[in-house]
């Protein structure tokens, strides 16, 4: 394929994806309090679990919308893998993986996050009532205490242990919340891997290329294994080299031609 | 400044594998908040690692609270094993 013929898969991409989610989320908005007050008039859903049932479906609608020029590969992503309660983390490559959460097979989970997405002013209202956590503005008692009522209630929490995107597509170095939230509340982790998604839309490029992405569920892993007041870092660091290993696998997989030639 | 080597050594060593840090990064004048990146979190497992790498009493050592650099922390563990031998 030629440079010009790439350059222009990219161009009509990128008119594609940014008008159809600027559509998309007007939609939403539209859509979200009808659908709210049904479900909160039939199936008597608290305010929370609707809104996170709508972001998951804002999410597989997302995928839909990227689909021609995004192919999501799931591994190990049956519902099985994902035990509830747990904690989801996941490798954080693009500003767009958390869109990809639509792909899990579950919808009930409480993102924590640092404090810039919740200045995307036109997501914040949503954000608060999906009960997502600032893990900026938040002491470590609160969200303790946050992750272990999600947890009594048998929902999920989802955590980019990296707390950043990675600038170079390796694994960058954890944070210890997640395992010591784990390990406190005898909650498992679950690691999903996503591969690609720095090729999608990688930190400092304005513009998105195709791009194939790969979602592989690890399976859970529970804390019992990890004991003694440093359990939480050694369960970390096995958690990461899993992770490492699992991601350095799914790289081998040839990259997408469209991204070759535009590098 | 000197420091005791294998305090230095011991420390860094820490740093490296259980916190993944650029051994180059690892400069006495380094702040371990704001120049490598450590959170609340992190500076009490590094508590907990020292103390047991050292063998000194350090999570109810009021003097933890005011370290701020690589260099300070170096001092304080030299400073406190002295008092130990003393």
């Amino acid at each position: 394929m030629s440079k010009v013929a790439a350059g222009l898969i990219v161009a009509v991409m990128n008119l594609w994806v940014i008008s159809l989610m600027v559509l998309e989320f007007i939609a939403g908005v539209l859509v979200f309090p009808p659908c709210a007050l049904v479900m909160k008039l039939y199936d008597h859903w608290p305010a929370g679990k609707t809104v996170r049932f709508l972001i998951w479906i804002y999410g597989k609608v997302w995928l839909a919308i990227v689909f021609p020029f995004v192919r999501v590969h799931r591994e190990n992503m049956s519902i099985e893998n994902f035990p509830n309660p747990g904690i989801i983390v996941v490798n954080h490559r693009s500003v767009l993986d958390a869109y990809f959460m639509g792909a899990l097979p579950i919808y009930d989970a409480n993102f924590t996050v640092r404090a810039w997405p919740f200045r995307l002013w036109w997501y914040t209202p949503f954000m608060h009532l999906a009960g997502y956590m600032n893990v900026e503005a938040m002491s470590w008692e609160d969200l303790d205490r946050n992750v272990r009522a999600i947890a009594g209630a048998g929902r999920h929490v989802i955590m980019f242990p990296e707390g950043h995107r990675s600038r170079d597509g390796s694994l960058g170095r954890f944070h210890s919340g997640a395992f010591k939230l784990a390990c406190a509340s005898g909650v498992p982790i679950i690691p999903l891997c996503i591969e690609g998604s720095d090729r999608l839309w990688p930190p400092g490029r304005l513009w998105m290329s195709p791009a194939r992405v790969r979602m592989r569920c690890l399976g859970p892993i529970y804390p019992d294994r990890f004991d003694g007041e440093l359990g939480h870092v050694s369960m970390r660091k096995h958690v990461q080299d899993c992770m490492r290993c699992a991601l350095e696998e799914m790289r081998q997989e040839p990259e997408i031609v469209w991204n070759q030639q535009l590098g | 400044m000197s420091f005791d080597q294998h305090i230095v050594q011991v420390v860094n060593a820490s740093l490296v594998d259980e916190f993944e840090m650029e051994p180059e990064a690892l400069k006495p004048e380094a702040r371990l908040v704001t120049d490598l990146g450590m959170d609340s979190l992190d500076l009490m497992d590094m508590v907990l690692l020292l103390q047991n790498a050292f063998g000194v009493e350090l999570r109810e050592e009021k003097r933890i609270r005011e370290v701020r650099t690589l260099a300070d922390l170096y001092t304080l563990i030299g400073v406190i094993k002295q008092e130990m031998n003393a």
